[in-house]
């Protein structure tokens, strides 16, 4: 058996992964598609200039007879070898594939057609000549369809540890009476039960309400989130027993790629930093990472330390994590290596991708330039995650991809958390309110806390988000016992994360099945009112200079998403939704409260869809609408129906390919009529 | 000589009758206690799976644990007010009850009639405790949160 600890030199480094920050990129768009490359200037098919790359590499996208041309030279495990003659001719000296693998991968037709990771290739020359001299060079090759900058990633910010000192020891009898869980430090985790007590400003029910959801769940084995992030230190006495284990490799060769997924000895994930030659870190970095792992699905009820939102209620039933590396210290992976991330986490069975990282706001305009643009081999990933996913079938067609909105103060939301598809995470502070850090606008899904030190203009560490983090950390300005402090929409991501994985164990529980858009529509209405609170103004102190700041609460309506997240209300919706009832010979509107969540008075709707044979069931003689975001429909006939109400969740437009907005909710609505009704559905 | 007794004793009756009448009508209805939905005379409960607890407190207030075709059951409450057999009320969310109703108890106070004052439907309620799984159960919906009324088992 291999060891899956390294012995690793303790030489931490302060940087860490908060965000990361790809600079922006403005190029034409090029065709993708075989067939039509001939007809498109060489100029015209490099993406992705301009911003800051990786010396000595680039990525190109080949025509399907190159890609068999170059299949029988580069190996499927990803190593390196020496390029065909024309490419070494243009002065190429390596090349490996972008996704190891995945010339033989099983894929569906419509993955084949849509997502052909086997035509991405990553090629390396003299990193002292000109990038733009290469790819020229390359983009004048007709059988190169597209010529990628490899972009790198840089952390935004510089994430703060605050390390947890505990007021009770962290023994099993500090968990006190009555408590869910006995993890002592449960009682510090005001995000998951908020008494209002962490700080003056803080609100009681500002949280996410899981402590009754763990009485019917607290997740599920064959959950896999992936964590893409900086590396998690898998051997965390709170983390350990829900890291995926890859048991090829553990049972197999150290030093060999024992399921041949061209990974050597990826027992608990790969450090694409390195493409995967050098093993997980997690102790160059701040620790982000596993703050992040914490709070998806620390191990609840194993008598130490914290809980995660999926992490099990000590029955060995945790969702289990894969780390998915992509900083290591000040290093920092490229374009290749984050796309490589997000297939390798659907290729060893994620069903949810964990992602507190963005690229710069503002960075890519719209949909259609994060696709083809900038991006485009994150986005082929992101979009076969999403959509060619079995991993959780038959509960979940489809994979969830969910992402923090950015750290940045700003109305502008981070790629790829903005790409329509995705899920993105907005951060509250402990009073329910918008944090001052935390990016809002067009595109924001939904929001979750994130923790806020300065909430309220006073500071209060305990208000920021309490998770594990690796144990000793110490930069000379950090030294932590395995438990620390952070804030940032980084922190709110892992909670809509957790959630989404705990509807997901329910689901499965009580046999629900859903698409992919179906799950992603009740999560987004699985929420508490936000918008209705977004009155006046609030004090809070910046972190990076500690400046006193008086924010606008208008200015964040409508731009945080559908409300905050209520993992009892997911719940709720898992096990099913009562009927409306309407009474005859009357106008009436009907709250949608259960429907679409406590904000669903404030929400944009777009339709509601009612079939022939339903308008006749219940003779309907006019249409039914939403109105201030009620349902008001005119029975005149005892009977039942169903109409499908849809609606954006998140923001006031749904997103285009050339215009950001959140995603298109709908939901079946049944409404049975009777004699009386009352407008809050009470039977009485 | 026996029709006077016999027209006497017939408007004693009456005047006894009349007067048991006006007692009742003094003496407010109680209709305090826990009651179980049996019929509407409008949807078939049985048909779309509804289950419907009404507990009328003495105190004015009233709790509701209702399942409708899916889902657990939700709790609501509220207050109402009772005068004669006129039954009015709101619930705690301030809307309004789905009509006025008139109340009336039958077979010895076992079971409680709601007809809506405006004749559009009438239901029939009987004596029964709210079951304990769904007395601890039930949801409440409020725009702050769903929570539960009660302390729900590990399931």
């Amino acid at each position: 058996m291999k060891t899956n600890m390294r012995q690793y030199s303790r030489t931490w480094t302060a940087a860490g992964a908060a965000m990361l920050l790809l600079a922006a990129c403005s190029l034409d768009e090029t065709g993708m598609q075989d067939g039509g490359g001939n007809a498109t200037a060489p100029s015209d098919k490099i993406i992705c200039a301009g911003g800051e790359s990786a010396a000595g590499s680039l990525l190109i996208y080949v025509d399907e007879a190159f890609a068999a041309e170059l299949a029988s030279v580069v190996p499927s495990d990803g190593s390196y070898s020496e390029p065909v003659s024309e490419l070494a001719e243009a002065g190429v000296q390596g090349i490996r594939r972008v996704f190891p693998g995945s010339d033989k991968e099983v894929m569906t037709k419509s993955s084949q057609s849509d997502y052909k990771f086997d035509k991405w290739f990553k090629v390396t020359f003299d990193d002292s000549g000109s990038l733009d001299e290469m790819a020229g060079r390359l983009a004048a090759f007709p059988q190169i369809r597209t010529v990628q900058y490899n972009t790198i990633v840089r952390p935004a910010v510089e994430p703060q540890v605050y390390p947890y000192e505990p007021a009770q020891p962290m023994t099993r009898a500090a968990a006190g009476q009555g408590a869910v869980f006995n993890d002592p430090a449960l009682v510090d985790q005001w995000h998951y039960s908020n008494d209002g007590s962490v700080c003056r400003a803080a609100r009681e029910g500002a949280d996410i309400n899981v402590t009754d959801a763990w009485r019917l769940t607290g997740g599920d084995r064959d959950i896999i989130v992936a964590v893409i992030d900086d590396g998690v230190w898998y051997e965390h006495p709170d983390l350990k027993n829900n890291m995926w284990v890859n048991e090829a490799e553990l049972n197999g060769q150290e030093g060999v790629d024992d399921d041949g997924n061209g990974y050597v000895d990826d027992i608990h994930g790969v450090n694409f930093c390195h493409d995967g030659l050098e093993p997980v870190r997690w102790d160059r970095g701040s620790g982000h990472g596993s703050h992040v792992a914490g709070t998806v699905a620390a191990e609840n009820n194993n008598g130490i330390g914290v809980c995660g939102v999926a992490g099990g209620t000590g029955n060995n039933d945790g969702v289990r994590m894969i780390t998915c590396q992509i900083f290591e210290g000040e290093l920092y992976a490229d374009a290749a290596q984050v796309a490589a991330a997000i297939k390798y986490a659907k290729d060893k069975g994620a069903v949810i991708i964990q992602g507190s990282f963005g690229f710069d706001p503002g960075a890519f305009a719209n949909d259609n330039a994060f696709e083809t643009q900038l991006a485009s081999a994150q986005a082929d990933a992101l979009k076969d995650f999403m959509f060619n996913n079995d991993n959780f079938s038959p509960y979940l067609e489809g994979g969830l991809a969910i992402f923090s909105a950015g750290n940045n103060y700003t109305g502008t939301i981070c790629y790829p958390g903005a790409y329509t598809d995705c899920i993105c995470v907005t951060a509250l502070g402990a009073d329910g309110l918008p944090a001052l850090y935390t990016n809002f606008g067009y595109g924001s899904n939904i929001a979750a806390p994130g923790g806020e030190s300065g909430l309220g203009g006073m500071t209060t560490i305990e208000a920021c988000v309490l998770s594990t983090i690796p144990e000793g950390f110490t930069d000379g300005q950090w030294e932590t016992s395995g438990y620390a402090y952070m804030q940032g929409t980084s922190m709110a991501c892992p909670h809509v994360s957790g959630v989404a994985a705990l509807g997901l164990a329910y689901a499965k529980k009580l046999g629900k099945k859903y698409t992919r858009e179906e799950f992603t529509s009740m999560l987004l209405t699985s929420v508490n009112d936000l918008d209705g609170m977004l009155d006046g103004t609030k004090l809070s102190i910046r972190a990076s200079d500690g400046a006193l700041q008086q924010m606008n609460l208008g200015a964040y309506k409508n731009f945080m998403g559908t409300g905050s997240v209520d993992a009892w209300r997911l719940m709720m919706q898992i096990e099913g939704t009562p009927c409306i009832m309407a009474a005859v010979g009357k106008e009436q509107s009907i709250d949608l409260d259960e429907y679409f969540g406590g904000g669903a008075d404030g929400l944009t709707y777009l339709d509601v869809i009612v079939s022939e044979e339903d308008r006749q069931a219940l003779g309907l003689e006019t249409e039914p609408e939403i109105a201030d975001g009620r349902l008001v429909i005119y029975p005149t006939k005892y009977g039942s129906a169903r109409l499908t109400v849809s609606a954006v969740g998140g923001g006031t437009n749904v997103g285009t390919g050339n215009i950001n907005g959140g995603q298109e909710i709908s939901k079946e609505i049944s409404v049975i009529t009777r004699g009386v009704a009352s407008g809050n559905n009470g039977w009485l | 000589m026996r029709k006077i007794i016999i027209r006497m004793f017939a408007a004693a009756v009456v005047l006894a009758a009349l007067l048991s009448c006006k007692k009742d009508e003094a003496r407010p209805m109680d209709i305090s206690g826990e009651w179980h939905l049996v019929s509407s005379d409008k949807v078939d409960k049985e048909e779309y799976g509804i289950d419907v607890y009404v507990v009328f407190n003495p105190n004015g207030r009233f709790e509701l644990y209702q399942k409708i075709s899916e889902g657990r059951y939700r709790y609501f409450s509220g207050t109402y007010a009772l005068s004669g057999s006129h039954l009015t009320g709101s619930y705690s969310s301030g809307s309004p009850l789905a009509s006025e109703y008139e109340a009336s108890l039958e077979n010895g106070g076992a079971e409680l009639v709601l007809a809506a004052s405006s004749g559009a439907e009438t239901c029939r309620y009987v004596r029964e405790a709210v079951p304990d799984e769904v007395f601890t159960g039930a949801v409440e919906f409020r725009s702050s949160g769903a929570v539960t009324s009660q302390v729900t088992p590990w399931l």
